[in-house]
């Protein structure tokens, strides 16, 4: 399988800043970027290879989606059903019930047609994406936590049960972010 | 042939074209010297040639329905899907897409677009003393799959092989960043053209520039605002009547002059003589009344602000510079919304009608070898899925995706020896399938196989166009083959389609009036539940002429409910939405108030 971090000229580690994933894509897509191909024969090849080079970008910026080349290119495949850790229910009970509300919410927002009927949804609205917020925080101050034990993680010998266990918990907590962060906004409008 | 590329502004209001002439990007003006072509189609009554550019524009107010304006709002878009009708003819095409019909033919958007960039064409031409034939054209970058075809089939109607479809606020991000190759920053482009609204993201570094996020309006720019500001000064000026073709165009006219005096000045003076009959119109028009009119509209551009900034990752405070683009960002309450949105001053030095029509000869420079130092990576505005299991949407390729890229996706057949599968293919962000637009229908061969033995790998490619193609590999006969995908509604003929048309019409007459009162009907009970609700929270800030008022009005409508008289309760709703104006603004404030206590305690 295609080593992303070695294509994109990174080091093959756990922790990579977002930012430093970026430059290095805009470094290597740059020099070989189809648009300054001069033969129409080369624009094919740099195409080929302007694709690998996105794919890496797209995989490596995320941090679940590179743990999760990080263990397979160590021959861990993660499985495809996994059960959620304990540490996390918690979480997935409160963000499930929050969003939920949510949609109820955004339900009466769409169907009040009146400037009054409208008006008295205001403050519920703030409310909710207060709630939303501070819920939002919570689970990035918990991904912060977690992004930080991967530093530590590369420079001891490599765990492979927990670098998973941190890949499972970051994958679930990136998605409930998006879902809330996703209300917030449907709440603004 | 020669290596010359041109870039093209397709705009809504206005085209552009221009090419790079010793290093440098320059735009090229037609023999009076002007570089603006506006994007008009005027048909002769004769039916000699279509007249193209400023001549046309100058027939829109004596024969609006022969004059064709505006016609990018239209591009891929289906007839179903158009809001506001212009005052020239529109049918639907065979495949439900709207079409302009004129003396008994009928022209594709891009039919008219084609004649525009012809007229383009043969300007540069003139200029450069040599022929064209290749061009980059620029598209909004919230336009769809559909609309981005659309424009790239206009390019081949005018003979350009259409080298690249570029996005107009990275268009003018490059035009910005050609200035500024040396530094390293985080850019926001805020576009608001004629008709379409845009907010790129974008970070430049050494010359690459790359979007991070981009998010739109395909239907909000200028034409809404004058829209707008046509129906206020209408319901001034004549509140009884509805105004013939001719008064409208007229008011049209000085509607448009208004909101750009408007821009630098304080008022604006409205004079027509004998608009309507003997009728005169006269009236000062504040800046303040303008922006009240425009205000909901221009509120419209938050949304997608703040959705571009969350898919970023990004706060106002990371961004170093927020360009404001289009020429509708000459208005001042845009302007003062982009800086409160962002919070901070916006950059207006690029110019609003050419830094889109720059970045498009920029790109063309970067195709053609001479502006090699620089590279953009930009990305797909829509995600890309298929219909699976229960109406959803299965996401394969997300929004701000860089192109080109791709995605595949394995099919197999659920029964012996199926010839086929169908699959529907869909462009949008929400979850359900039929939420979403439709991009066609694809149907995938397999070779007669057992149950689950035929497998076929589907390759979705987006191009650097932001166009999708299709390719299929059959893995039992490792055959590759490229899939049409047939538009969702091309095998409705015409006649069907009229047939369509009218049923809804006869269908739409029978329960006009039940419809109408069951609407009433609602209005009125939600009116009346929420003053219930409002009442008790508010009651110590109202005075007792309002709470008199709303009293009132609440009575009339509980009286009109319980008589069953549409006209009555018609009046009586609208008297009190108006009476709980103050009560629903007071709500609001309270809300807000609130809210700010909470942030304190919590900071």
């Amino acid at each position: 399988m295609t080593d992303y971090f070695e294509l994109l000229g990174l080091p093959r580690r756990a922790a990579l800043d977002a930012g430093e994933v970026r430059a290095a894509f805009q470094r290597s897509g740059a020099a070989q970027h189809p648009d300054h191909a001069r033969e129409p024969a080369e624009r094919g090849a740099r195409a080929v290879a302007f694709q690998s080079l996105q794919e890496a970008y797209a995989a490596l910026s995320s941090t679940p989606r590179r743990l999760r080349h990080l263990l397979e290119l160590h021959g861990r495949v993660p499985a495809r059903a996994e059960v959620m850790d304990d540490a996390l229910m918690p979480h997935f009970t409160s963000v499930h019930a929050l969003l939920q509300q949510a949609d109820a919410l955004l339900a009466q927002k769409s169907a009040a047609t009146t400037p009054l009927a409208k008006a008295l949804l205001t403050a519920p609205s703030l409310e909710m994406e207060a709630s939303l917020a501070a819920a939002a925080g919570a689970l990035l101050e918990r991904t912060g936590v977690l992004h930080g034990q991967l530093a530590a993680w590369d420079a001891a010998p490599p765990d492979w049960e927990a670098l998973a266990s941190v890949r499972q918990a970051s994958a679930f907590l990136e998605k409930w972010e998006a879902q809330l962060q996703q209300r917030r906004l449907s709440l603004l409008l | 042939m020669n290596d010359l590329i041109a870039g093209i502004d397709l705009g809504t209001t206005h085209s552009l074209i221009g090419i790079v002439e010793a290093g440098f990007p320059i735009l090229l003006a037609d023999a009076h010297g002007s570089r603006l072509t506006p994007s008009a189609v005027f048909f002769p009554v004769d039916g000699s040639a279509p007249v193209i550019g400023t001549a046309a524009l100058r027939r829109r107010v004596t024969e609006a329905t022969r004059t064709v304006l505006s016609v990018k709002r239209l591009m891929g878009r289906r007839l179903a899907e158009v809001e506001n009708f212009p005052p020239y003819a529109l049918t639907a095409a065979a495949n439900g897409d709207a079409q302009i019909s004129m003396d008994g033919r009928n022209y594709s958007p891009a039919a008219i677009s084609a004649l525009i960039l012809r007229e383009l064409k043969a300007l540069a031409e003139a200029r450069l003393e040599q022929p064209l034939h290749r061009a980059v054209i620029t598209v909004p970058a919230y336009f769809n799959d559909a609309q981005r075809q659309a424009t790239k089939h206009a390019g081949e109607l005018a003979g350009f092989t259409v080298e690249r479809i570029l996005n107009e606020p990275t268009a003018a991000a490059l035009a910005y960043g050609l200035q500024h190759l040396q530094e390293t920053a985080k850019i926001a482009v805020f576009d608001l053209g004629g008709g379409t609204f845009d907010l790129s993201i974008l970070e430049m570094r050494e010359g690459v520039f790359q979007v991070l996020a981009t998010h739109g309006d395909t239907q909000l720019g200028g034409d809404d605002f004058d829209a707008a500001l046509l129906a206020h000064l209408a319901a001034v000026a004549f509140p009884e009547t509805d105004l013939p073709a001719e008064a409208r165009s007229r008011l049209h006219e000085a509607a448009l002059a208004a909101k750009h005096t408007l821009s630098t000045a304080d008022t604006a003076t409205i004079s027509l003589p004998f608009l309507h009959g003997s009728r005169h119109f006269e009236h000062e028009l504040t800046r303040r009344e303008f922006e009240a009119i425009i205000r909901p509209l221009v509120e419209r551009t938050r949304a997608a602000c703040r959705q571009a900034m969350a898919d970023a990752r990004l706060t106002p405070a990371d961004l170093q510079q927020v360009l404001l683009v289009g020429g509708s960002s000459r208005i001042p309450l845009v302007r003062q919304t982009a800086e409160e949105i962002f919070q901070q001053a916006p950059n207006t030095t690029t110019h609003p009608d050419e830094a889109i029509a720059l970045g498009a000869v920029i790109q063309a420079g970067i195709l053609s070898g001479a502006m090699q130092q620089l590279t953009l990576l930009d990305v797909t505005p829509l995600s890309l899925g298929i219909e699976t299991f229960g109406g959803l949407m299965n996401v394969l390729l997300p929004r701000n995706t860089t192109i080109p890229c791709k995605a595949g996706e394995m099919f197999t057949n659920a029964v012996d020896h199926q010839p086929a599968a169908l699959i529907h293919i869909l462009q949008g962000e929400r979850e359900m399938a039929r939420d979403n637009w439709t991009l066609g229908q694809l149907t995938v061969p397999f070779t007669p196989a057992p149950r689950g033995q035929a497998r076929v790998g589907v390759q979705f490619t987006i191009d650097a166009d932001g166009i999708l193609h299709v390719l299929a590999r059959d893995t039992l006969t490792q055959q590759d083959q490229h899939l049409e995908i047939r538009h969702a509604a091309v095998q409705v003929d015409d006649v069907q389609v009229e047939e369509m048309i009218s049923a809804s019409v006869e269908h739409a007459l029978e329960d006009f009036t039940e419809r109408q009162w069951t609407e009433a009907e609602m209005k009125g009970r939600e009116l009346l539940t929420a003053v219930a609700t409002a009442l008790p929270m508010a009651h110590d800030h109202l005075d007792p002429t309002q709470l008199a008022a709303i009293l009132h009005a609440k009575a009339q409508v509980e009286a009109a409910l319980a008589a069953k008289s549409l006209p009555a309760l018609k009046a009586a709703n609208q008297s009190l939405d108006l009476a709980t104006e103050e009560l629903a603004a007071l709500l609001v404030e309270q809300a807000l108030q609130s809210a700010l206590a909470r942030q304190g305690l919590l900071d």
